[in-house]
Order: structure tokens, then C-alpha cells, then sequence
């Protein structure tokens, strides 16, 4: 995952204590390292609230850590990013094991941000104490993890019971899969129901029947299997939130029956609302309405009668699209001075067609009768897994990007919110030429982070220009990426949606589960032993027998309590009445 | 005053079983207390002989925990007032008869000073208490080795403590109360039916003529499989009918309705009462019956506990030996087919055994029973189909099912006539008394019981089987010296590798045992026993869990030396009898007596 450090020295420093090098790199002072750390942790530590959780970001010899723990009461976590350095830490530093410390050493960012959020309880938000040259080895490492704790802190919600059900194919299926990816690493506990297993069935279904009626009829059913399954997960799983995009499999029973359970449903429209007017009538269906549009928009919905809307433009999964090292084949075969990934829709044809003579890569679907556009399309017209997106992105001199329209012969003049590609491309580290949108200033500053064209003359202007110019294409680029990671990627968004979501709802609907730990508690009194075992169970939000006597039996140390053994006896009632078949 | 809590929360049928033991602890001086199904509140209340009943709201508990998003609390909150109010009883004796996971589970939670039966330790593990107990597991996984029925069965469990029966027996009380049931021992199935009950159905058979026999049959039976078809019933009573003035009272439950309408749909004369009566109703209807015809069910322990004589048509996994209804002179038949009985769960595709009963047969039976006449040529006359059995004390006060045609000798009847004898006194605790097991007594009963028409095939297994018992025993001995030598060394220094060693060596006899005995299947119920006795073994302490150990082996050998003596002994028996007989005569010719191998085991 890591580039390992190639060379590790540790060797004794002037005050006699050890230190340490990497690859010529000191990761501490040459001269006194405790004393070195003891300053830095006293600054870093100035304005920290006395309880509060602190990361330090780089364990190196571990005298930052050392210190730390010596200055501050709160819990403590300590990252490495390379896996070697901990090890010599901990051959060379015996002292350096602390109980009460969390050491996470060469473990993925993602999993690194799971464990933390899970060990180390936050009330504000977690604080950082960095041994800067440690941060310098791997600073894209160090800052992913700053940047994911700070969204999780500040969404400062409960860990949820969420599930997302996806569309089975389209443009909003990657979408509803980057929601669920990002609301894991926020830290909350997703069931993800990835409906892309039934497209063999749905293609199948399209090509044998021919009778457009009779089609509807069987993928209704396919529908009302896929909405039934959240409905039941949702009473099984003690399900706070159904998240849905544009396209989820769900109908109006499934729908009005999680409204009856209590648990809220919410709908991120990933559509123009002018062209699919479908919002319409499931505008009340939902409780929680979200928008890649404002203004009219909204206010629609409000008439419609949901007033629970809000405006969320789309973003980027920088996990997924992020600067890669393409080898000099792949740089060959993805590569092009212009690149443009998408279908070939009306408008785009039209522009693309004055791009004759420049060295023009056209990727994507439904181009067929291409016309003059025939010599760039590569592959075919073949669709463009994600995975070759990234690819193209990152090694196209410029990406084009013009928002699609069936009904223009150019850039769309009324055109307002972003797509996905935008942020994409800009994540990945791609320069990017887009086209004038109304939202564009809000989400990148033109010109310094994006560069914008109004009409085809001005298209090839700046083509011409920024191919010139390839040191302005990176620093647009790199800006560009910089703007995603602090402000558009899909973590911010389920961060905004969840404080939306939660300014109205009293409490995760899960709490109200009879069966949830606040449930039982409130119900079971005071009873220490009980509390205990309750508390245990925490992390997976409901109570079952099942798994709470898995524990207790697994547990094989001294003598069952009275409320291990109630649960026990529960659990064989459980088991008989399963062998009966009396459920 | 001492005081138990008998723990069963199981089927009807177990609940009424349960009566001898309940009534055997009174003897004992105990207050006795009942916790049972709250489903069966009727039957609890007939029960005599008991202080307090407690009802287990078993559907409440179960339903939170099965019902998606039930409320476990619910089922928390009902469990833990139920076990902290019995465990503050401080019962100072638990009988645990319900032999569920759940049941141990419970008695955990009620922690009696005592406690018999199925129970869990300190730590959660299971541990089964008491050999009878023992005998009852291993009786289940060896259903046909069983030759007790439960009511005795669970009498013995819970009232035989530290193997002393003296108390019960000084207690005997032989006043008028005594139900002609009773066996001399003073072991007794017994429900009380209230003059209310009695009251209330009088009116329903007033209209019987003086000399129609009223007969109560029960058409209905747990499974499918026990049911033998509706039609045959019908086709029985018009028999009978015809023979004899009869009033047929159809009883089932209000889930039966149909199937007891089918029967009464061709007895224009039969009174359908499916799902009419209430349990205390039934019990007074069944004792003004003259014979209950029924399936292996509840009412059928019911007419056993009332006095009123059974014909038990015992079909599927029904096992007459475990189950027959306790009592004098009632009469079962059970199908002759080698898949009787089936597996307690399983589903079967044929239903032979529901043809195996004609209605005729049945219908002849009953007419003997009603008029008083021996059924024992009518048995023979169905002998190829069926088997037909007729329920006794033995000398010892056991349930015992005499067979009413004299079937050859098989090697299984051999050795379960014996090991019934061996298990009377063993499981007791009684290991020196059966020293003094008569061999004579029990040749005598082979033959007053079966034919000896084949014997030859008996003794060659004998000779094999008697090879086997000395492999059994050798290993049990061989595991008795090893926990012997670990009760040694286990309180010195520095015997950690020795004393793993031998642990070691333990587990791979015990594992051998086990592979013995599926080799020579006849050693099933010998090794079970013991394994299941393994499972009672309980503690921290080394030094006792070894001489726990310890005396399971030597159990194991004592009890495998006790049957191989029977045997020759008994053998010997029969084959002076045998040559006693006049030899000639027989086709069976000198493979009956070889007296070379007669000497070696004089």
C-alpha cells in the first residue's frame, strides 16, 4: 500500500539517547530527541481541551508520543504510515508500549480512521500533534487521515445503522456505491444493497420480451423484490436511515411501510428536474429530499408539499479517483494531448466536431454514426470501466468536459449544477476544460482551480493555450484537487445530508428499537452485570441473544452472572423454539 | 421440610408421567413443588401428591424471542422474576426432567442445593447429574436397548438419592386410596378427577344404555406418523358395533376437529367431542370410558392415570417400551416392521405401519378386552403383522410389556432382559446387590417369553459378543489405572508433562471405547452410559475430577463383567433346558448344544 522506507538507521544521538534516519531523512533531532518532542508537544499541545482526543501523526523513535502522554489526559492515538519504522521503534524503544495507547501502524487510511473513531470517543472534534518529518515521508497518508477524521468529528452524529440501496446500472449506480463507501468511513455501520446483480436479469428480460408492457410488468416485480428486501432488513437490522439515489429499486408501499416503521427514508434526485419529472410524485414519498439544484427547484418541492429538501451538489470519491502512476504502455494507450469520456450526446457531437487536427481522444458510449467524429472514438464506443477512467483522467494533457443537452447545438446557456466528471477529473489530479455553469463559482474558483470555456471558438483558444502552458495546467490542476479534498467529496456530502437529516429527527430511529442498548437499558434498570453486557454490545447498535451468548460463551473465564445466564436460558429458548419451528 | 422443585416443562404426555415421581417425593418427606407449561395449568391441577404448582409462561418468554423486533426485555424481565423467586425458594433438591438445553439453562438460574438431571455449571458448561438421568439420555440415543418405561424412569431419577430407596419403601401406604393401578411397590400413575369435572359430563353419557359400553377413542397423535388412519378407526367400531352395544366418545383437540368428524361421519352412533372438552373435562369423560382406543398420546397416560384400560395402537416413532401407559392389563400392538419404530423426526413416504394394524385385529382386541377374554389368540392369529403386548409389574415393581405370542429368542431380547436386571441395581447405586442378579430368574422369564426354536444363532452371537464385553473391559480397566495414576501425582511439583500425558492417554481410550462399541453395536448402551456419565463430571480440582474419572471406569468395568457373567449364566441355563429337551425332534440339530464349549464356561 505504502512505499516502504528503503533504509532505516538508528544510531545514538549527541545527548546519548537514539535516534533515527530514513533514506537520509531524520525523523528526529541529531541532538537531543526528548527534548525535542517535549518542545513540540508542549506547543502542539497549547490549546488542547484537557479530555480531548490527540492523533500524532508519526511515532518514529516515539519520544513525541512520550511526551504527549506525559503532558495530556486525554486518549491517545499514534499513526505510522510505514510499518518498518514501528517495528525498529519497538525493538529499540522497549519502554514504548503503553496499554493505553492505540498504535496503528502501516494500516490503510480507511482502517486507520474506523479504528480511531471507534477507540477514541470525540466530543468537539480530534486534535493533531505532528512529528513533521514523518509527515514529509508520507504527507497524502498523514493529511487523508487529518481530512477524514475532521469529517467524521464534525458530523458528530452517533454511529448509524444505514442502508443504501443502488440502482441496478446507470450513471447514478457508482454514485449510491460512493454514498455507502463514504458513510463506512464516516464511521457508521452501512448495508449496502448493491442491485447491479440483477442487470444480467434485467438485460435479459429487455432482450426476450418484446411487449414493452409486459416488460414493465416483470421489472415492477424485480422492483418490489429489491424494496421488499429493505423493508424486511430494515425491521431485522434495527435500520436508522434507508439512503436511496436517483434510480434505487424501492417502491411506494416499500416507502410509506418505513414511514409507518419510523425510520426515515432519504432521496438524493441526482437529475435534471426540468427533463425527468418523476420527483413529482415521489416528492412526499420520501422524508428527505436532495437536490443537485437550487432555487426554483426547491421550491417546487416545497409546493409539492416536502419541505425537508436541500440542495446538495455531487462530488467525488477521492479514493477512488486520485492521481495515479500510469506506466509508459498505459501512458500510451490512455494518453492524448485531449481526452473526453462520456456519451455522445447532441451537443457534444456538434462541438467536438471543430476539434479536426488536434490530437483527440473520444471514450465513451452511444456515438454511433459518429460521422467526422469516426477517427477519435476509441474501442468503438465501448462503455469505460471506472477503473480506465481514472486512468484517462490522469494522463490526458487536458480533459474536456461538456455538460451533456439534447436540445443545444453548444454549451447549454441555461445550464446550472455540475457532473459527477467535474469533480472527478479535478480529484484525480486531471486539468480539466469545462463548461460555464451556473454553480461553477460556488464550487471552484474559476480559473485558478478550473478553466472554463463559453462557446467552441473559446474552446479551442484555450486548448491551444493551455497546451502551451503545461505548468498552469498543473498548478490548475493540483488546485483544482486541493478545492475537491477539502470541500466536494462525497464524505462532505453525507456529512451536510446526516446534519440535515438530523436537525430534524429526535434521535436515530434504531434508538427507539426496543431491542437497541439505550432501549433495553431504559427498560432493565440500573443492574450493573446487565449494564455491562449490554454496553458490549454497542458497537452493533441492537441487542441480540445470539450474539451476546456467543460472547458469553466464548468468554470460558470465570463464574456466568445472573444476566449472562438469563441471557443463556434466553438463547436455549431461542434455539428450541427454532428446532419447533414455532417461529 | 425439605423441600424440591420438579422442573417440566414438557408435552402433556410427560406431564402425567411425571406422577410417580412427584408422589415418590412426597413419600420422601419433601414439600414438593411443580414448574410446568402453563399450556397444560388442567392437567397440573389433577395432579395429587404436589404443595405448589407454578405455571412457566413459556409463550411469553419464546414469542419476543422469535418474533421479528420482539421485545427482549419482555422476555428478560418474565425470566429473571421467574428464577429469582425460585432461586430464593432455596430448594434444597432440583429434579430436572424437561431434558431440554433451556432446562439446564434454567436450573443454572434456580440453583437448588441439589440438582438432578440436566444442568449447567458455574461456568455454563453443560453437566448432566445422576444415572438414572444418564440412563435416560442414553436410553433416548438407544431406544432399543430401553426395557423401563418413563414413569419409571423418571420416579427413579429424581427418588433414588445416594442410591437409598429405604425411605419410600418404609412409607408405603396401603390405604384405600391406593388405586387398583398400583404397583406393590407403591410407584403409581394417578391424576385426580374433580367431582366438578365429573359433574359436568354426566349428562353426556346418561343416555347410554345400561349394557353399551362406552369407548373412548382418540384418533388425533403428535405426528402423522403415530396416526393411524381415521378410516380404520370407523371400519374398528362398526366391528365392534356389530358385536357388541357400544357408545363411541371421540376426543381430540379443537386442531383435530376434522379428522375426528371424518371418523364420526361413518358412526352414526359416535359422539365427536373434538375440541369440546377442556383437559379436566377429558380426564372425567375418559374414566367413565370402559376402554380408551387410542394413538400413543396424551389422554392415553390420562385413561392410564384414571384407571380406564388402553388399547394402544403404537405407530411411527412411538415406542411402547418407553411409553406404554403405566398400569395392569393394558393392551398395545405395534406393527412388525423392521423401520418400527422410526426416528422421532422423520417424515416417511410409506405409512406401512398404519397397515400393519388391520381394523379387524383391532376390533377383536377390543372385544376380548371388553368381555374380559384372554387376547393371546388373537394376537397369534395377527402375529405376522403385528406384535401385541399386554402391560404388567414385574417382581420389582418396573412397568414390564409381556408379549402375548411367543416370538424366537433374539440376541437383542437376550441382552436387554439381562441388562434390565444389571440397570435396576447399578443405576440405583446399588453395585454389590447385583451380585446377586438370579440368572435362573431371568432364564426362566427367555423362556416363559420367546421360543428357542433358533437358539444356535443366540449363542454364536453370545460367544462374539462376550469377546467384545472383555475388550470393553479391559480398556475401561486399562482407563481406571490411568486416572488412578493421575489422582497420584496431580498434587506434586512439576508433573505438568505426565500429567498431560495422561490426559492424553485418557481421551484416546475414551475414544476407543466409543469406536468398540459402533464396531459391536450391542456395547452401544454400556459405552452411552458412561459417556453420558462423563458429562456429570464437575469441578476445578484435578485431584478430584481424576478419582470422578476413576470410579466411571470402574463403573464401566464392573457393569461389563456383571453382563458377561449373566450371560454364561443365563446361557448355561437355557442350554441345560435345552438338552432336557428332546433334540432329535428339532431341525436345528447340534448346533444348540456344543458341550466342549460348554466346559470352558462352567
Amino acid at each position: 500500500m505504502l512505499k516502504k522506507a528503503n533504509k532505516i538507521e538508528i544510531f545514538p544521538a549527541r545527548s546519548g539517547t537514539l535516534t533515527m534516519r530514513i533514506s537520509g531523512n531524520m525523523l528526529h533531532s541529531l541532538y537531543d530527541p526528548v527534548k525535542e518532542a517535549q518542545t513540540i508537544a508542549k506547543a502542539a499541545l497549547a490549546d488542547v481541551p484537557e479530555e480531548a482526543p490527540v492523533v500524532i501523526l508519526g511515532l518514529g523513535l516515539g519520544y513525541l508520543a512520550q511526551a504527549v502522554k506525559a503532558l495530556h489526559r486525554g486518549s491517545l492515538a499514534v499513526v505510522e504510515a510505514d510499518d518498518a519504522v514501528a517495528r525498529a521503534a519497538l525493538s529499540a524503544q522497549p519502554w514504548l508500549e503503553h496499554n493505553d495507547v492505540l498504535y496503528l501502524a502501516g494500516q490503510p487510511v480507511a482502517k486507520v480512521v474506523e479504528n480511531i473513531f471507534n477507540t477514541l470517543p470525540v466530543k468537539g472534534r480530534y486534535y493533531f500533534v505532528r512529528n513533521a518529518p514523518s509527515v514529509k515521508l508520507h504527507p497524502d497518508y498523514y493529511s487523508e487521515i487529518e481530512r477524514l477524521l475532521a469529517e467524521r468529528s464534525r458530523a458528530n452524529i452517533e454511529r448509524l445503522n444505514i442502508l443504501v440501496s443502488t440502482p441496478f446500472y446507470g450513471g447514478s449506480l457508482p454514485i449510491a456505491r460512493y454514498c455507502a463507501a463514504a458513510l463506512t468511513r464516516l464511521g457508521h455501520n452501512v448495508i449496502t444493497l448493491d442491485n447491479a446483480v440483477f442487470e444480467p436479469l434485467h438485460s435479459r428480460i429487455e432482450s426476450n420480451l418484446r411487449s414493452r408492457h409486459y416488460r414493465h410488468k416483470v421489472l415492477n416485480q424485480l422492483t418490489s423484490v429489491a424494496a421488499d428486501e429493505i423493508v424486511l432488513l430494515a425491521e431485522e437490522r434495527a435500520i436508522d436511515l434507508v439512503f436511496l439515489v436517483a434510480q434505487s429499486l424501492i417502491t411506494p408501499e416499500a416507502l410509506s411501510a418505513l414511514r409507518q416503521m419510523g425510520v426515515p427514508t432519504a432521496f438524493w434526485f441526482v437529475e435534471e428536474w426540468q427533463l425527468f419529472t418523476y420527483w413529482q410524485e415521489w416528492a412526499t414519498r420520501y422524508d428527505y429530499f436532495f437536490t443537485i439544484q437550487k432555487g426554483e427547484f426547491l421550491s417546487a418541492l416545497a409546493q409539492r408539499g416536502n419541505k425537508k429538501a436541500k440542495y446538495l451538489p455531487l462530488a467525488a470519491d477521492p479514493f477512488v479517483h486520485r492521481p495515479l502512476e500510469l506506466s509508459a504502455l498505459e501512458s500510451v494507450a490512455y494518453g492524448s494531448d485531449i481526452s473526453h469520456i462520456g456519451a455522445g450526446y447532441r451537443n457534444r457531437r456538434v462541438v467536438f466536431s471543430g476539434l479536426q487536427g488536434f490530437d483527440f481522444k473520444l471514450w465513451g458510449n452511444d456515438w454511433n454514426g459518429a460521422g467526422a467524429l469516426e477517427p477519435f472514438l476509441q474501442r468503438n464506443g465501448e462503455r469505460i470501466s471506472t477503473e480506465e477512467t481514472v486512468k484517462i483522467f490522469n494522463v490526458a494533457k487536458i480533459n474536456l468536459n461538456l455538460h451533456s443537452s439534447s436540445y443545444h447545438d453548444g454549451v447549454n446557456p441555461d445550464g446550472d449544477y455540475l457532473n459527477p466528471r467535474t469533480y472527478e477529473i479535478a480529484a484525480c489530479g486531471g486539468f480539466q476544460l469545462v463548461d460555464r455553469r451556473e454553480y461553477l463559482a460556488d464550487q471552484f474558483q474559476i480559473g485558478k482551480e478550473i478553466a472554463v470555456f463559453d462557446n467552441i471558438t473559446e474552446l479551442k483558444d484555450k486548448i491551444r493555450y493551455y497546451l502551451d502552458h503545461p505548468e498552469e495546467r498543473l498548478a490548475i490542476a493540483r488546485a483544482g484537487r486541493q478545492r475537491v479534498l477539502a470541500e466536494h467529496t462525497y464524505e462532505r456530502r453525507m456529512t451536510e445530508a446526516l446534519q440535515f437529516i438530523y436537525s430534524y429527527e429526535t434521535a436515530p430511529a434504531s434508538r427507539r428499537n426496543p431491542n437497541s442498548v439505550d432501549g433495553m437499558l431504559n427498560v432493565l434498570g440500573d443492574e450493573p452485570e446487565l449494564r455491562a453486557l449490554l454496553e458490549s454490545q454497542r458497537a452493533a447498535g441492537i441487542v441480540t441473544v445470539e450474539e451476546i451468548s456467543r460472547q458469553i460463551l466464548s468468554r470460558r473465564t470465570g463464574d456466568l452472572t445472573r444476566a449472562e445466564g438469563i441471557f443463556l436460558l434466553m438463547n436455549e429458548f431461542r434455539l428450541w423454539a427454532q428446532d419447533k419451528d414455532l417461529a | 421440610m425439605k423441600r424440591a422443585l420438579v422442573v417440566n416443562i414438557a408435552r402433556m404426555g410427560d406431564l402425567i408421567q411425571s406422577a410417580s415421581l412427584l408422589s415418590g417425593l412426597k413419600k420422601h418427606g419433601y414439600e414438593v413443588t411443580l414448574l410446568f407449561s402453563a399450556a397444560f395449568c388442567k392437567v397440573a391441577k389433577m395432579l395429587p401428591d404436589i404443595d405448589r404448582a407454578i405455571s412457566f409462561p413459556l409463550t411469553s418468554i419464546v414469542m419476543p424471542l422469535i418474533q421479528p423486533n420482539g421485545r427482549l426485555a419482555d422476555s428478560y424481565i418474565a425470566l429473571k422474576e421467574l428464577t429469582d423467586r425460585l432461586h430464593s425458594d432455596g430448594y434444597d433438591l432440583v429434579v430436572n426432567i424437561t431434558h431440554t438445553h433451556f432446562s439446564a439453562a434454567l436450573c443454572r438460574l434456580i440453583d437448588g442445593k441439589r440438582t438432578i438431571g440436566m444442568t449447567l455449571d458455574k461456568q455454563g458448561q453443560k453437566l448432566v447429574n445422576g444415572r438414572w438421568t444418564n440412563y435416560y439420555l442414553n436410553a433416548n440415543l438407544n431406544r432399543h436397548y430401553n426395557r423401563f418405561n418413563l414413569v419409571d424412569i423418571h420416579y427413579k431419577l429424581g427418588c433414588i438419592i445416594d442410591g437409598d430407596e429405604k425411605n419410600v419403601n418404609a412409607n408405603v401406604d396401603d390405604n384405600a386410596n391406593v388405586n387398583a393401578n398400583d404397583n406393590y411397590n407403591g410407584r403409581a400413575l394417578r391424576l385426580k378427577v374433580s367431582a366438578e369435572a365429573f359433574q359436568k359430563t354426566k349428562y353426556l353419557v346418561r343416555n347410554v344404555q345400561s349394557k353399551a359400553r362406552l369407548i373412548g377413542i382418540v384418533p388425533g397423535a403428535s405426528t402423522v406418523e403415530k396416526r393411524w388412519p381415521a378410516e380404520n378407526f370407523a371400519e374398528m367400531l362398526k366391528i365392534l358395533g356389530a358385536q357388541l352395544s357400544i357408545y363411541p366418545l371421540i376426543f381430540g383437540a379443537e386442531s383435530e376437529s376434522e379428522l375426528c368428524a371424518s371418523v364420526a361421519a361413518h358412526i352414526p352412533a359416535a359422539l365427536n367431542l373434538a375440541g369440546k372438552t377442556d383437559l379436566a373435562l377429558l380426564a372425567a369423560l375418559i374414566k367413565q370410558c370402559d376402554l380408551l382406543i387410542t394413538n400413543d398420546t396424551g389422554p392415553m397416560h390420562i385413561a392410564a392415570a384414571v384407571g380406564t384400560p388402553v388399547l394402544d395402537i403404537s405407530l411411527g416413532s412411538a415406542m411402547a417400551e418407553e411409553t406404554a401407559p403405566y398400569g395392569v392389563g393394558h393392551i398395545i400392538v405395534e406393527p412388525r416392521l423392521d423401520c418400527f419404530p422410526c426416528l422421532p423426526k422423520m417424515r416417511c413416504g410409506h405409512h406401512s405401519c398404519h397397515k400393519s394394524v388391520s381394523a379387524q385385529f383391532a376390533a377383536e382386541l377390543a372385544q376380548a378386552m371388553l368381555t374380559n377374554e384372554f387376547c393371546d389368540a388373537i394376537a397369534a392369529r395377527y402375529a405376522i403383522d403385528a406384535k401385541t403386548y399386554r402391560t404388567a409389574f414385574d417382581v420389582d415393581g418396573f412397568l414390564k410389556l409381556t408379549s402375548l405370542f411367543r416370538d424366537e429368542l433374539t440376541p437383542r431380547a437376550m441382552l436387554n432382559a439381562i441388562l434390565k436386571e444389571v440397570w435396576k441395581d447399578v443405576l440405583d447405586g446399588r453395585f454389590e446387590a447385583v451380585k446377586d442378579v438370579s440368572a435362573g430368574d431371568i432364564a426362566a422369564q427367555i423362556m416363559n417369553e420367546y421360543s428357542l426354536d433358533n437358539y444356535g444363532f443366540v449363542r454364536d452371537w453370545m460367544l462374539n459378543f462376550r469377546l467384545a464385553l472383555d475388550e470393553l473391559k479391559s480398556l475401561a480397566q486399562e482407563g481406571q489405572g490411568i486416572a488412578g495414576r493421575l489422582k497420584m501425582i496431580c498434587g506434586r511439583n512439576g508433573q505438568i508433562a505426565q500429567i498431560s500425558e495422561l490426559g492424553k492417554r485418557s481421551a484416546d481410550i475414551d475414544a476407543d471405547i466409543i469406536r468398540l462399541a459402533y464396531k459391536e453395536r450391542d456395547l452401544m448402551p454400556l459405552a452411552t452410559q458412561f459417556t453420558y456419565a462423563k458429562d456429570g463430571i464437575d469441578g476445578a480440582d484435578l485431584h478430584s475430577l481424576a478419582s470422578q474419572t476413576e470410579q466411571l471406569y470402574a463403573e464401566l468395568a464392573w457393569n461389563c463383567q456383571v453382563v458377561g457373567r449373566l450371560l454364561s449364566e443365563v446361557h448355561h441355563k437355557l442350554a441345560v433346558q435345552l438338552s432336557s429337551i428332546d433334540l432329535t425332534s428339532r431341525d436345528a440339530g447340534p448346533n444348540i448344544i456344543n458341550p466342549l464349549w460348554l466346559s470352558a464356561y462352567k
